[in-house]
């Protein structure tokens, strides 16, 4: 088991925006994270990595919380924020080294599948450039390259194809699957819904602070009575009464 | 238009009262007072011994006043949002143009009246020039002071005549030529050609006005106007708005490579980096251990000396507190496993080279002033006993309130 959330209560302020939210992520997992905005899914996102503290209930990564021990929490976990988020004085390369430094990895070996994913991304002629003037896309390649370069067992990504240009998209998608392969389990919040259904194993529909429903694609069309809907579909019929009422 | 000049100004008034109080807090306001009382002084024991029209006075004077001029800047109080929201109403900009220059004039105004009304004493005791004249000289830089404002708002729009040359031609060289005129024959004359070149250059920009208004330039100028005011500010509270600039500074990247590359030095290489290419702590850094280095330069008494070298280390690890949460707005440094500990850690690693740094050079301005290698051998030593108790002590317990453990 590779995150395990039991009874989520949390939010920013007292009042919680989460109300009871369990799921898991299991190894060799991806599973979507799918609402409306303001459904709460950057909330649960930001519980999950720490920035903020459960008001009741649980989150385990690989069977510790971070309360618990907060060194192994963190170095089994990589995120991929909504928006990038860049150092300002920092080049690329220097980016990349501090992740190498962060998380403890061995310097070559980080360094070949750095390379190899600058390569995927076009920015292997870009390491000595400051990435905080590159434009919103490249920015967010940066972000990727700097996770996925981590060879993490979870991935925490948030709206992952906004800004991304269609080539990086596929990049990115194909990058996700290889690492799921390998045995790591990704966690991603998106809109793309079409894009969710090919590539999820499971599904977290968010509404209210509240899970709607959860289950694989069988599982959902099931609960939706009907064998041929398409996410979209589901998605949308199940939030339309919640929000026309 | 109007309104939207009466409520930015109204705005911009209440920031800078919210500001001023901390600025003003008690402290520091009888600093203040004991520092204008002594400068006082130092300033009136000076006029009676100086000695009468020596040739050098009205050069400097020439130049005094034209630092002088420099003072006070064009507030247009634009925004950066405004490029987009006031687009379509640049055709009425004009109206609130004249009344953030008419604004500025005045405040511009107040602060040369300030500095010239400083100067008066030496100018009627040590030069002689009579009260009339001083009056005259007076409105003469009112004058061109207005035209440095008028240069500067012409700036601001696209195609003018104001280039560099141009500008250095108003604000520079014209006023040297008239404070010449002034000093060195009649300063009636200066006075008469000072209103008339503002005549002409009120003339010769009707047209220039009516250019295309260069936003880009507009905003980024104000942005710069008011980040000098934060920076001021920031040196009493924190200021959200104050981030400076970053530069490559390629050339201390040998210093950059010294860090070692592993997970217990991910702050330190953090710190590094921000230190040398941001320009807001290491110019704090510089400007203090230079006035620092200065100062004590010229103490040639070495107890004293000794207090201002323990004084200004002091100064700058405190004013470098701040640094330690540089990166706190950035989540990558929150999710790394090595923890807030190390953050400190690093901190405080960080600011023992960089006080060890500023002490050197505050040593070798102490031996300059005072000579003796015994006060050196002091000097060296309060260094050494303050800045092992700062970071061992003080560093550590304001760091930890300042990262929120």
């Amino acid at each position: 088991m590779t995150l395990e959330v039991k009874n989520l209560v949390g939010g920013y302020s007292q009042i919680p925006v989460l109300k009871d939210i369990s799921f898991a992520v299991k190894p060799g997992n991806v599973v979507g994270l799918i609402g409306l905005n303001g459904a709460g899914k950057s909330t649960t996102i930001n519980h999950i990595i720490g920035l903020l503290t459960p008001q009741k209930g649980s989150i385990k990564l690989n069977g510790v919380t971070l309360r618990e021990d907060s060194q192994a929490y963190k170095s089994h976990l990589a995120y991929i924020p909504e928006t990038p988020i860049l150092y300002e004085e920092l080049t690329l390369k220097e980016h990349i080294e501090l992740s190498i430094m962060a998380y403890g990895l061995d310097n070559d070996r980080a360094w070949k599948k750095a390379n190899e994913l600058l390569k995927i991304f076009r920015l292997d002629n870009k390491l000595d450039w400051f990435p905080a003037n590159f434009s919103k896309g490249m920015k967010q390649k940066v972000m990727i390259v700097c996770a996925f370069l981590t060879e993490s067992d979870f991935y925490v990504i948030d709206e992952p194809f906004l800004g991304l240009d269609p080539l990086a998209i596929n990049d990115l998608l194909e990058l996700i699957v290889s690492e799921k392969e390998r045995g790591a389990s990704v966690l991603m919040s998106t809109h793309v819904l079409a894009t969710a259904e090919k590539y999820c194993d499971w599904f977290i529909l968010l509404n209210k602070g509240e899970i709607k429903t959860q289950g694989t694609m069988v599982e959902l069309r099931q609960a939706y009575n009907k064998s041929d809907a398409s996410l979209d579909e589901i998605y949308l019929g199940l939030t339309k009464d919640e929000v026309t009422r | 238009m109007k309104d939207l000049w009466t409520n930015r100004l109204k705005s911009h008034q209440l920031l800078l009262l919210k500001y001023l109080r901390y600025v003003l807090n008690d402290h520091f306001v009888v600093a203040i007072m004991f520092f204008v009382g002594g400068l006082g002084l130092a300033y009136s024991n000076g006029l009676k011994v100086m000695p009468i029209n020596l040739i050098w006075y009205r050069p400097a004077l020439i130049v005094g006043l034209l630092v002088i001029l420099q003072i006070g800047r064009l507030s247009t109080l634009l925004k950066e949002a405004d490029i987009v929201f006031l687009l379509p109403q640049e055709y009425t900009l004009g109206t609130y143009l004249k009344k953030a220059k008419r604004y500025s004039t005045i405040m511009a105004s107040l602060m040369q009246l300030v500095f010239i009304v400083l100067l008066i004493p030496v100018m009627m005791i040590g030069m002689k020039i009579t009260l009339m004249d001083v009056i005259f000289l007076i409105f003469t830089q009112l004058c061109l002071k207005n035209n440095w404002l008028t240069v500067s708002l012409l700036e601001k729009y696209q195609n003018n005549r104001f280039g560099r040359l141009n500008k250095t031609l108003v604000t520079g060289l014209l006023p040297i030529v008239i404070y010449s005129i002034g000093l060195y024959g009649s300063f009636i004359v200066s006075f008469i050609i000072a209103v008339l070149s503002s005549l002409i250059l009120s003339y010769l920009s009707v047209q220039d006005f009516k250019e295309i208004f260069d936003w880009k330039k507009a905003i980024s100028f104000e942005e710069n106007r008011m980040l000098g005011i934060y920076r001021f500010f920031n040196l009493f509270t924190d200021v959200p708005m104050v981030r400076g600039q970053v530069k490559r500074r390629a050339y201390l990247d040998f210093i950059l490579n010294r860090v070692r590359k592993d997970d217990k030095n991910v702050y330190m290489f953090l710190y590094a980096r921000g230190f040398i290419r941001g320009t807001e702590f290491s110019g704090l850094f510089i400007r203090l251990t230079l006035i620092g280095a200065l100062i004590i330069a010229f103490i040639p008494v070495g107890w004293l000396a000794i207090a201002f070298l323990v004084l200004f280390i002091y100064l700058i690890g405190f004013q470098l507190l701040p640094f330690a949460k540089h990166y706190d707005n950035i989540i990558f440094t929150r999710l790394y496993p090595r923890g807030k500990d190390f953050q400190i850690k690093n901190f405080k690693k960080f600011t023992l080279v960089v006080l060890g740094i500023s002490a050197l050079f505050l040593n070798m301005a102490l031996y300059i002033g005072t000579g003796q290698l015994m006060m050196l051998g002091y000097g060296i030593l309060a260094s050494l006993i303050e800045i092992s108790l700062f970071t061992k002590f003080y560093l550590v317990t304001r760091v930890k309130k300042i990262l929120d453990v």
